[in-house]
């Protein structure tokens, strides 16, 4: 007897142990084309600029280092001390500006043991590490290739380089082509790096990435991840369409994203439409959700004051070209610095500013993946309407959603200062939130050659190995460009289109958390919490079940009917019968 | 908030249509069980009780003649019959007619009620008229009836039969069913009521009302209850809530049958019609205010029954008449769709299929003409209904504010194109198809008349 429990509870403990082991293989850090982050690297980047604070460049740079490291700080170059480089793996130095280079920094930079990166000006007062090169003239190149490397040669766009003569010892990886001759675009000698540009924006973004490889010692993968996301799905769109592009999209097993309004507001009437007013629309996206799409919350109105849906601007105040810091009906509090006696007080209404704005955005946020929730769309990944956004609203953002999706807006004085990069990572300016950035573009209406263009981004980002390729569409086309582009794409080598429900993205909001797991959604909704929250969460199940008791109604009387016409029917026989029978 | 108004209307409206679904399916089953209780019955009718039947008249002289004619031929020992008419304060030549008779006929009495004990309606007449009777059984019939010869006797049976049956109700037929388009609806209307309310509650609940005519009460009860609610405007159904009340029930007998007059322009029916909503409305106030002290609480399911029929269902209605008129103005935001349809037209051909299955238990009643005249009603005559219970709650809600008199309206009579045809009654054909003779004698009828004399030598 005691033998046969022992054995049971060995057993027992057998099958807990295997089922530990099993869950800890389960979780392992997913091997995916898109994570190539080395959570050992430490990247310093001391910069150069007019003003004392990173800027629209510095983020790009960062967008780009943040597919190798996730932890990248960003120190002045006045400010730097060597206490800086404390437990630094590799360093950056920006030189966006002219400046003279204090020789303490100079002399930090130069005793720094490790990977160093110079980018742009000032790069003759670097010290030691970068005596190998020379400063020039500008020169123009309309052609630029990595050497030591086959198929990465792109015709280009005349683009500006800063001209340098190098010392015998370097070598050239990238080389830049004018009608004058060839030029070194970036150049190594051991453990320095030195990029002759300040601009890391297309068309250099790739071979800047491309060569990050080697910076970071990094593998590079043979896939090429690829997304491609259905863009401003609101409750108006085309339930039909919608349905078709589903069932090929399944049919084709690609597993895509689509980009999900929650509220569509007509700018005429104002009326707000949910997906509960389009049970139509609403049944086409949970069939997606159920057949390799995976739902990203777009906004919950994509628009501002009385905008239409998918044409507005939610998160910034497009028309004083700001951010939200007020109402829709509010005068726009814009007041600069110089417009206050005091600086505490500027400081003071400032922090207000970011109160309100860090309220609307979370409250929007949390409404839409709640009211997505209700609905039984469990959004895995956030995309700015527009990709606007100030970065204290990236930063709201990244309390909510682990995956952002999109371009970003680099800037909080210009909307317009928005920039994608070619690989997907975790930049500093997205609090930890990893970037799925897109980098195709998208099918412009109204251009016959759409598809073309997308494709030709799609050959440039190749020359980033492993790197992104990313593409939206607006599924109102029609699903003929949809198949074009699909078709397209799939004909890029090694693609891997990436599924959010793999990335394990995570997505939490007052009662609702969701993760996105192992081809999965997983789902904790306190629903009492939920349903506690607004009215219209239980009056949509309520609605539903009306809806349904509704049929079941005229179900009961149809049935009815049939019973009687088949009594009256029957009357005349019986009569017949019965009449026979008297007689 | 519309589409709240929707929903609720909806619920209301189709909670309602599943209660006649139902007792439509009962209707048909008591439609088929009923005959073979009767023949069960007529092998054994037992020793007949004194039958005592009331007729309230006030200036009935168009129709009075012919209604005590009918009475003469009724087939029910004379020495146990009374028919008692009750001249109610009439000023025309009511009581002539019914003194000519009385002198004829020793059964027939005639009873001259003058103010202050007359003029107070129905319910007062009958009050006078039952306390000069002396029937175990009491039977009332309006003063434009015309039984068929069994129908006392099948009162008489259902009551001797069925000791549980504290009244019995009988079948009314419409006599003028074919004279206009209105005769005919009212026609649809009263097979309808009768097959799917009448006989359907009777076969699920043991209830029915008591429908002001044709039917018989034990003298014990109607002396227990202390006669008539003068109050009441449609003292029958007043009448059958406390019936019930005594741990009785009412039953439905349909094989006594009589055929009466319905009135045949819209002004008369209004006023009808009104007289009856208004009654019915005095009765669910007067029984849900006091329900708690109810012995039978299953008086509540009828009394639900009315409620839901003059209140909710009429509310139901017209919520859903008002936010589809709304809806063609101005947009409501429904969001509601194809079940909306579905719902309309399974409620259309519900009321068809239901009323059809009607008229198909009555000999001759599916025709083509009938079908095409139910559908019809669907547009109209059910329509007027929704306004007159509009017009009836109205005045009913003024008047209990006011606390104002009931006044009582008597229908008006028709006189028949051929009354010196008719006058035999319905042993001739009462409902003549206009391209008949009218003198020509049903079969059905004869048949019966035969049954009836060979029981009689039994």
């Amino acid at each position: 007897m005691s033998f046969g429990k022992k054995l049971r509870r060995n057993i027992g403990s057998f099958f807990l142990g295997y089922i530990l082991i099993i869950s800890l293989i389960m979780e392992l850090p997913e091997a995916s084309a898109i994570e190539h982050t080395d959570s050992n690297a430490s990247v310093l980047v001391v910069y150069s600029s007019e003003k004392n604070e990173i800027d629209f460049e510095q983020r790009v740079l960062d967008m780009a280092l943040g597919h190798f490291s996730e932890d990248i700080a960003y120190i002045n170059t006045s400010e730097l001390s060597e206490k800086d480089l404390a437990g630094v793996t590799h360093l950056f130095y920006y030189g966006l500006m002219e400046e003279k280079i204090p020789e303490k920094a100079a002399e930090i930079i130069t005793l720094f043991d490790g990977p160093t990166v110079a980018i742009g000006k000032n790069v003759e007062n670097l010290g030691k590490k970068f005596d190998f090169i020379e400063m020039g003239e500008e020169e123009t190149i309309t052609e630029i290739n990595i050497l030591n490397e086959t198929n990465k040669k792109r015709i280009i766009e005349p683009n500006t380089i800063l001209g340098i003569d190098i010392n015998k010892e370097a070598e050239v990886l990238v080389e830049g082509k004018g009608k004058t001759g060839t030029y070194p675009f970036i150049t190594q000698l051991h453990d320095s790096y030195y990029i002759a540009s300040d601009k890391l924006i297309p068309p250099y973004s790739v071979y800047f990435s491309q060569i990050l490889n080697q910076v970071f010692n990094a593998e590079t993968s043979k896939e090429t991840p690829a997304y491609l996301r259905l863009e401003d799905v609101h409750p108006l769109a085309d339930a039909e369409g919608l349905m078709e592009i589903a069932e090929y999209l399944k049919e084709k097993n690609i597993p895509y994203m689509i980009a999900a309004i929650p509220v569509y507001t007509h700018p005429e009437t104002g009326r707000e439409y949910h997906f509960h007013d389009a049970p139509e629309v609403l049944k086409a996206l949970q069939y997606m959700q159920e057949n390799g799409g995976s739902v990203i919350l777009h906004g919950y109105t994509h628009q501002f004051r009385e905008d239409e849906t998918g044409e507005g601007f939610e998160f910034w105040d497009v028309e004083h070209d700001m951010p939200v810091y007020h109402g829709p009906d509010e005068e726009p509090r814009d007041k600069k610095e110089s417009d206050f006696e005091k600086e505490a007080d500027y400081l003071a209404y400032q922090e207000e500013n970011i109160q309100y704005e860090t309220e609307y955005v979370r409250n929007r946020l949390t409404r839409g993946v709640q009211e997505l929730t209700n609905y039984g769309l469990y959004p895995l990944a956030f995309e700015a309407p527009h990709y606007t956004m100030s970065q204290n609203g990236y930063k709201v953002v990244s309390e909510h959603f682990s995956t952002y999706v999109g371009q970003l807006q680099l800037s909080d004085e210009d909307w317009e200062t928005m920039e994608s990069t070619p690989y997907a990572g975790k930049p500093s300016i997205l609090h930890g939130m990893t970037l799925l950035p897109e980098t195709i573009g998208y099918v412009q209406p109204d251009d016959s050659n759409a598809v073309e263009k997308m494709m030709e981004k799609a050959e440039e980002h190749q020359i980033t190995e492993g790197g992104m390729i990313g593409g939206f569409y607006h599924p109102y086309l029609g699903i003929d460009g949809l198949k074009e582009v699909v078709q397209e794409m799939e004909n890029i080598p090694n693609i891997d289109w990436i599924d959010l429900k793999e990335l394990g993205t995570e997505v939490n909001v007052e009662n609702v958390s969701i993760k996105g797991k192992n081809g999965s959604i997983q789902v904790e909704v306190d629903q009492i919490g939920l349903m506690t929250t607004s009215k219209d969460f239980p009056v949509y199940h309520i609605k539903q079940l009306i809806e349904k008791v509704t049929w079941g109604i005229a179900g009961i009387g149809g049935s009815a009917v049939i019973m009687f016409i088949g009594y009256t029917i029957f009357q005349r026989p019986r009569r017949r019968f019965l009449t026979g029978r008297v007689k | 908030m519309a589409e709240l108004l929707l929903y609720t209307s909806l619920f209301l409206i189709w909670f309602m249509l599943f209660y006649h679904m139902f007792l439509m399916q009962g209707g048909y089953l008591h439609f088929l069980k009923h005959p073979e209780t009767k023949r069960k019955w007529d092998l054994e009718p037992g020793e007949l009780p004194t039958f005592s039947i009331l007729i309230p008249a006030h200036n009935e002289e168009v129709v009075i003649e012919k209604t005590l004619q009918a009475m003469t031929e009724l087939d029910y020992p004379k020495e146990k019959l009374e028919v008692i008419l009750i001249n109610d304060n009439s000023s025309d030549a009511t009581g002539k007619i019914g003194e000519e008779f009385a002198r004829e006929f020793p059964f027939i009495k005639v009873l001259h009620t003058k103010p202050p004990h007359a003029g107070k309606g129905k319910s007062g007449a009958l009050n006078q008229g039952f306390k000069v009777s002396s029937g175990e059984i009491i039977a009332v019939y309006d003063a434009d009836n015309l039984p068929e010869p069994e129908a006392a006797y099948n009162l008489a049976l259902g009551l001797n039969k069925d000791e549980k049956a504290g009244a019995v109700v009988g079948k009314f037929r419409v006599l003028n069913a074919r004279k206009n388009i209105l005769t005919r609806m009212i026609n649809v209307e009263t097979l309808t009521f009768q097959w799917l309310a009448q006989a359907g509650r009777w076969f699920w609940f043991k209830m029915c009302t008591i429908p002001g005519t044709n039917f018989a009460i034990r003298r014990s009860i109607l002396e227990e209850l202390g006669g008539w609610d003068e109050k009441a405007l449609s003292e029958d159904t007043e009448l059958s809530f406390r019936v019930y009340n005594l741990g009785y029930y009412i039953r439905f007998f349909p094989e006594a049958v009589t055929w009466e007059q319905e009135p045949e322009n819209l002004k008369v029916w209004w006023k009808q019609r009104t007289r009856w909503a208004r009654g019915n409305e005095y009765v669910i106030a007067k029984y849900l205010i006091g329900f708690f002290k109810l012995k039978n609480k299953k008086i509540g399911l009828d009394l639900a029954y009315f409620l839901f029929t003059y209140l909710l269902f009429f509310g139901g209605i017209l919520i859903s008449h008002a936010i589809f008129v709304t809806n063609i103005f101005v947009d409501l935001n429904l969001t509601i769709g194809t079940v909306s349809y579905v719902l309309l037209i399974t409620g259309f051909l519900l009321f068809v299929t239901e009323v059809l299955l009607a008229l198909s238990m009555e000999k001759g009643q599916l025709t083509m003409k009938n079908a095409a005249v139910v559908v019809l009603m669907y547009f109209t005559y059910s329509q007027l209904w929704v306004i007159l219970v509009m017009y009836a709650t109205f005045l009913e809600a003024k008047r209990m504010i006011f606390r104002q008199e009931v006044k009582w309206y008597k229908t008006q009579r028709f006189q028949q194109n051929k009354p010196e045809e008719n006058i035999t009654g319905p042993v001739l054909v009462p409902d003549p198809p206009s391209s008949e003779p009218d003198t020509k004698p049903r079969p059905v009828l004869v048949t019966r008349k035969k049954k009836m004399k060979e029981r009689k030598i039994k």
